[in-house]
């Protein structure tokens, strides 16, 4: 076993600490109070739960190159299962969140993934889309409505701060606390994961399913093991969304926001955590920001020409988000994440060379490239760790897609 | 009258119909998979443009139910204008210039991506045509019901019906599957096609635009949405939201069918139908409703047992 390894740099993630430590506070504090409201702490909360929801949805799609549209149903399953166990086994919540997790993981992968692990791309996608369109009507089910209460959902009370620390804080610090506290402990062992040799076997997966395969990798073993974890980070969203929301219904998640949860990870980045903190930052502030947009428009009207020509522009919600998902995958498929890591070392999307082609000019017989797919696996010299390779000068081309190591800031 | 019952529970009052078995009532039987191969006939049309593209480009078109619902939409608007069969056609025509630019401009580049982009394109797609309906004819349903050429009453044969709408919806179908068999087995131009889905390289080295006939294969598939389009909002008011679950039960029918077959995208089509019909009554109301989940059972099943589906080939591996 590796022992856990912190990343780099330690002075940034201090800051960053101390940050989310005072957060709820700040709407208190006299200057600072001006700018962000109470309910900012509420967002905030929101936030690590999107993150949680974001990481697993790129562990899956943006490391392993699983397409999943279905990723609602996911996280639905393990809201339900953390109402069912707090509402009607008066389980207590976190034992119950972590229960719930830990179900969602294992039906992930054994229920979803084993199965998937024979499936490649669009029947893949055509399965998840329709088990997202059709998850509400199988929560409505009579036949599971004892647990599920059918149409109504689950709502339970407010869960507040235990005890000791009830007076000192109110419910939405409390909830941002262990929201927070949660997603950073899941996000700091994503780190981990993802440079481990797990990581780079999903990597592997993602570029050619046939490299990985020549290179030993268990593909169908690996399949399985990205969609059980991916659904276990899944799993744990959702109870913490139950907790928040102290309500969950059919309807609460569904194919809408499956999709959202694909556009987050791709303007934010595939494949990357600082990516993913983007994605979640899109979830959480989409909805304001779009439904701000008439509001800002009208402000607009008379000062710049043409806006009084576009009515009812909040309806323009699809066209701006699949705008938003084309252009990015059109001219910025490495999304946010990829703009700011690489704004010294811009190079155009169709220079990305795949591990596929890669595998071509082995068998080709060019031996430098069989070196550097086996590097890039992880597989040539043990001394190089994940977040220490650098590609030697003649290598020409530059990274390919399959290296894109996250820095975390 | 015993097969109405009282089920007493949570709604004690509520009487709820359940069916006798399908030999105890057999036209009600044969009724359902008449009904069935109507309502069938439309997944089938729309998965036959959902397998146009698959086949000749290796794209899955998540865009597809709304692209059918934005010309639809159109022809619409065409048809407060002119009588049906003119707004029809005119209406073709632009869902195909609209098939072929689309795939010049937004497909092109991703076309041999890994498949991860190219669904991402088209459900960016999807939900730009999506909104952009919404924001040109806004949320309320357009009724077809003024410009319906299938007047008229059911035709029938003792105790089971076919309305006139369902037989046109039918017929339309078969013309659709008849003439792209011709176009493909029968043309050059279809065998052109069927060379560059096949081997793109290859067609390419024997003068083949292979371009061209990827362009020609979004047209085309475009227009056969259309179709279904139009038809679909024949028998329901059309919405924004109209094609969104028919291209579930489309997918369902592709993938049983197996995604490169156009046979199959019918035989699953008219399968799907029937099924979905049969499931909605024989399926005891204790279970709940499960018209939806019985989709998602097809496809999950089929791509376990047999994923090339029933007519496909299976695909090779390929690095």
């Amino acid at each position: 076993m590796r022992r856990l390894s912190i990343p780099p740099p330690a002075l940034w993630l201090v800051s960053l600490a101390v940050l989310l430590l005072v957060f709820p506070f700040v709407h208190d504090w006299p200057v600072f109070g001006r700018f962000i409201s109470e309910f900012r702490t509420f967002n905030a909360a929101m936030f690590a739960v999107w993150l949680l929801v974001v990481l697993s949805m790129n562990l899956l799609t943006g490391y392993s190159g699983q397409i999943s549209l279905g990723h609602a149903a996911v996280v639905l399953v393990g809201a339900y299962m953390t109402g069912i166990l707090v509402d009607q086994y008066s389980i207590p919540m976190p034992v119950a969140i972590a229960l719930a997790a830990a179900f969602t993981g294992l039906v992930g992968g054994v229920v979803i993934g084993l199965p998937a692990s024979r499936l490649t791309g669009p029947y893949l996608a055509i399965a998840t889309f329709a088990l997202v369109i059709t998850f509400p009507q199988i929560l409505k089910l009579n036949l599971i409505d004892g647990w599920t209460n059918g149409a109504l959902g689950i709502r339970i009370r407010e869960v507040g701060a235990p005890g000791l620390v009830d007076g000192f804080l109110d419910q939405a610090q409390w909830l941002y606390y262990v929201t927070m506290f949660v997603a950073l402990i899941m996000a700091v062992l994503f780190w981990n994961l993802t440079h481990s040799r797990f990581g780079r076997a999903f990597v592997a997966l993602r570029d050619s399913e046939i490299g990985a395969e020549q290179m030993g990798i268990n593909v169908p073993m690996y399949k399985a093991l990205a969609f059980g974890i991916s659904s276990f980070y899944a799993g744990l969203a959702g109870g913490l969304f139950f907790m928040v929301q102290t309500f969950v219904g059919p309807e609460s998640l569904g194919f809408q926001q499956s999709f959202l949860f694909l556009v987050a990870i791709v303007i934010g980045g595939l494949g990357t955590i600082l990516g993913s903190v983007f994605g979640a930052f899109f979830l959480t502030f989409q909805a304001e920001v779009i439904d701000g947009i008439p509001r800002w428009a009208e402000s607009l009207e008379g000062r710049v020409p043409f806006v009084s020509f576009v009515p009812d522009l909040d309806r323009l919600r699809g066209v701006i988000y699949g705008g938003l998902l084309v252009i990015t995958v059109l001219l910025f498929p490495r999304g946010l994440a990829g703009f700011v890591q690489g704004m010294g070392s811009w190079r155009p999307a169709a220079a990305r060379e795949s591990l596929a082609a890669r595998l071509a000019a082995v068998r080709a017989g060019d031996f430098g490239a069989a070196s550097m797919l086996a590097r890039q696996l992880g597989l040539g010299r043990p001394a190089e760790r994940g977040d220490e390779r650098h590609d030697p000068p003649d290598a020409g081309e530059g990274r390919s897609n399959g290296a894109d190591d996250d820095k975390l800031g | 009258m015993d097969s109405i019952v009282s089920l007493t529970g949570l709604w004690p009052d509520t009487a709820v119909m359940l069916a006798a078995p399908p030999w105890e009532d057999p036209s009600l039987f044969a009724q359902l998979i008449i009904s069935g191969i109507a309502s069938g006939s439309l997944f089938a049309i729309l998965a036959l443009a959902i397998v146009l593209i698959y086949r000749s480009t290796n794209i899955l078109n998540f865009a597809q139910g709304e692209m059918a619902m934005f010309t639809t939409f159109m022809a619409w608007t065409f048809m407060t204008r002119m009588d049906f069969w003119p707004a029809f056609f005119v209406a073709l025509l632009v869902a195909a210039a609209m098939g072929g630019a689309l795939e010049r401009l937004v497909l092109r580049p991703v076309e041999d991506g890994p498949p991860l982009n190219s669904v991402i394109v088209t459900l960016g797609l999807f939900t730009i045509f999506n909104g952009l309906a919404l924001w040109i004819w806004g949320p309320l349903p357009k009724g077809f019901g003024p410009f319906s050429v299938f007047k008229g009453s059911a035709i029938c044969a003792s105790d089971v019906c076919i309305g006139r709408l369902s037989l046109g919806t039918l017929i339309v179908a078969l013309i659709v599957m008849l003439a792209l068999y011709l176009l493909f087995q029968r043309t050059g131009l279809g065998l052109a096609m069927r060379a560059t889905a096949q081997n793109r390289l290859a067609s390419q080295l024997v003068g083949i635009p292979v371009n061209n006939m990827l362009t020609l294969g979004w047209a085309l598939s475009a227009t056969v949405g259309a179709v279904a389009g139009v038809l679909v909002a024949q028998s329901v008011s059309l919405t924004t939201g109209t094609l969104f679950v028919i291209l579930l039960y489309a997918f369902a029918a592709a993938v049983l069918g197996g995604l490169d077959s156009s046979i199959g995208a019918v035989v699953g089509g008219l399968s799907i139908g029937v099924l979905k019909n049969l499931s909605a009554v024989y399926v005891p109301p204790e279970v709940g409703s499960v018209d939806v989940a019985m989709a998602f059972l097809v496809i999950v099943l089929v791509l376990m047992v047999r994923p090339a589906g029933l007519f496909g080939r299976p695909a090779a591996r390929r690095v």
